[in-house]
């Protein structure tokens, strides 16, 4: 029997919404067990509030909602770790052969686990992520075989012993944003597939703007063009790190302003991630989405 | 009131229109409403994209709505295939979904279905290939302020076509905004500017004025339904772009299951049907009115001095020197000129979810 470790890292989230999630996740985990073999399941929630999130009640609501189905465990970190020190933090907590890094801003489809799992029990395949509604995500993947470049972790799964082979999700350098890429890459470089299952479906409350552009937040735009220098730097590309730091320099927005200055900070204290030259030939650090993208949200 | 206690005869405008509230909408019983939504979706039952639309229904932000899921097939197994794809949802958005069997082969007999059973106090239309985000009920529930009213949320566009390797689904764009951020009854007149699932309709108005979706259209059923609710129940925007309309490359999508032609007939039957009542305008329409009679005005005294002078004998006299500029080289900036004018034009006219 198949037993999988569901991981939510929350950060001040609403109970409604985590619950909706939880509600969810029970019924992917019932339609894999009689679908896909699950055994037993764990749903591990790690908050990285700075005060806990949830009180003994709402916990218990959670506790009930999984009763018959799964273990549900909370852990307040007393720090904000990230969703990457978070998940690792939670993985290391358990020893599932599979563990399913879900956003808890996320509602999964009930078929969703079921899907992941097949996909990931595939020989080499270290991991397998879905599809996004109702912003699809444009990154590219083989449309007849789903092998992809790299997986989101809104909602990925993987296997524990990948997992463990890369050291988990990079939090030092990349503690929210493109850690899936640099995660992904690092997977691949250690010589495993990655694999997207379109008809794996997962809702991500992500929403347009007014102008019809997918809605990124400054938080969005500052942490994720930081990480994006840092991931030219590991996988190097020196090229790509000069010509996107004038291009951030020269773009006016505080945003960008913000992260380059944070980059070079970084730089004169000798705290970026290490290049990794040998990897280089997996990681395509040179174009947006990472790598070849199916379509584009430019209006 | 009659028109006669007004003294007026049925034959005049408001005389018509009292009339015809005199006679009132549906005498039947109604449910009471329960919730505030009625989302209605209309399936055959086969398409693997309601699995979408289902996912994006149960994860709303507000609860406050029911699904009613008309599968509209003469197959038990379209109707199994539907019920398949409900069962495996958790429990709770699984008991706000009531699955309902149709054989009309109509795509207006289910909405009209919907008016007469449903629980919310607007209902709402969705196909089963549309996408909604997070807060599309809840956007229509904090707009749902006055009874009656159509509320109205915003639209994007995305191009689509099938594919047949690990997905069924293949985005070809991003989002495109084709639809304006205010509803415009005139405007609307033009083109549809309003793609069915940005709407909520008022049930209990829709019941009292017996407005229904007409089954002997073809296409642009939604639209007529929108230029006559609109008159009688206004328009409040929420401004929120909540709703992704798939526009389908292939052939998947109405646009091309039937003729130019037809949806020139359908709309002129449109337009016919109101024509033949009153029309209701909301406030601020007879300056914009002016406005537009005073604008063609403007082009038809341009248009007649054009004539004139191209008439005039100067202008005929100095033909073969206008002849000897036009060298081959304006010749082709005035040809880019009006390709593009072309295209133009051709978009503006192509911007309403199904027409051509």
């Amino acid at each position: 029997m198949l037993a999988v470790r569901i991981q939510l890292v929350v950060f001040r989230n609403e109970f409604p919404a985590i619950r909706r999630t939880v509600t969810a996740v029970r019924a992917c985990i019932r339609h894999a067990r009689t679908n896909a073999g699950l055994g037993a399941v764990t749903v591990a929630i790690g908050d990285c509030s700075p005060t806990p999130n949830f009180d003994d009640q709402q916990i218990a609501a959670l506790r009930d909602e999984l009763a018959g189905e799964a273990v549900l465990t909370s852990r307040f970190f007393d720090a904000n770790l990230g969703s990457a020190g978070g998940s690792n933090a939670l993985a290391e907590d358990g020893d599932e052969p599979f563990v399913w890094v879900l956003n808890p801003d996320t509602y999964p489809s009930p078929t969703a686990l079921t899907l992941l799992l097949e996909a990931v029990q595939q020989e080499g395949v270290g991991a397998s992520d879905a599809r996004q509604l109702p912003i699809e995500h444009p990154k590219g993947y083989d449309l007849a075989t789903g092998v992809a470049g790299w997986l989101t972790g809104a909602c990925m799964l993987v296997r524990r012993e990948a997992f463990v082979a890369v050291d988990g999700f990079d939090a030092a350098h990349f503690p929210m944003y493109c850690d899936d890429v640099d995660f992904s890459w690092r997977l691949r470089h250690a010589g495993w597939t990655l694999r997207t299952v379109p008809r794996a479906t997962v809702f991500h409350d992500k929403r347009p703007g007014p102008d019809g552009r997918p809605f990124g937040s400054e938080l969005e735009i500052e942490s994720g063009s930081l990480a994006h220098l840092k991931l030219a730097r590991r996988y190097c590309r020196p090229d790509v790190e000069a010509r996107d730091l004038a291009a951030f320099d020269a773009s006016g927005v505080p945003a960008l302003a913000r992260a380059t200055a944070k980059f070079r900070r970084l730089d004169a204290a000798g705290a970026l991630p290490s290049p990794m030259p040998d990897a280089a030939a997996v990681a395509d650090v040179g174009v947006i989405y990472y790598g070849p993208h199916r379509f584009r949200y430019d209006l | 009131m009659t028109p006669d206690q007004w003294g007026l005869s049925p034959s005049t405008p408001l005389g018509s229109v009292l009339t015809r509230l005199d006679r009132g909408g549906d005498e039947q019983s109604f449910p009471e409403p329960t919730v505030f939504l009625s989302v209605v979706v209309r399936t055959r039952g086969t398409r693997r994209t309601l699995a979408d639309t289902l996912t994006c229904l149960a994860a709303q932000t507000c609860d406050d709505f029911e699904v009613l899921l008309f599968v509209d097939t003469e197959h038990d197994d379209d109707e199994a295939a539907a019920r398949a794809q409900v069962e495996p949802y958790d429990h709770v958005f699984r008991a706000r979904v009531h699955v309902r069997r149709l054989r009309s082969n109509n795509r207006v007999t289910p909405l009209n279905a919907a008016i007469d059973v449903a629980a919310g106090r607007w209902f709402a239309v969705v196909d089963d290939d549309d996408l909604v985000t997070a807060d599309w009920v809840e956007r229509f529930r904090d707009g749902a302020t006055d009874e009656g009213t159509i509320v109205r949320s915003r639209g994007v566009e995305q191009h689509v076509r099938r594919a047949d390797g690990v997905s069924d689904v293949e985005p070809t764009t991003g989002f495109q905004l084709p639809y304006a951020a205010t509803f415009d009854l005139l405007d609307h007149m033009l083109v549809n500017q309003s793609p069915i699932h940005t709407l909520a309709f008022p049930t209990r108005a829709f019941r009292a004025l017996g407005i229904r979706f007409d089954p002997e259209l073809p296409v642009y059923e939604d639209l007529d339904v929108i230029l006559r609710s609109a008159q009688w129940c206004g328009v409040h925007d929420t401004g929120a772009i909540t709703a992704i309309y798939r526009r389908w490359d292939d052939a998947e999508a109405s646009i091309h299951a039937y003729t130019a032609e037809q949806w020139a007939a359908t709309k002129a039957k449109v337009l016919d049907r109101l024509d033949a009542r009153p029309l209701l305008l909301p406030p601020g329409n007879a300056t914009r009115l002016v406005t537009l009679l005073a604008d063609v005005e403007r082009l038809r005294t341009a248009d007649v001095a054009l004539e004139a002078m191209e008439r005039s004998r100067v202008w005929r006299a100095t033909k073969p020197v206008r002849v000897a500029l036009a060298d081959r080289r304006v010749r082709r900036v005035l040809g880019t000129a009006r390709r593009v004018i072309g295209s133009v034009a051709r978009r503006h006219r192509g911007r309403t979810p199904d027409a051509p």
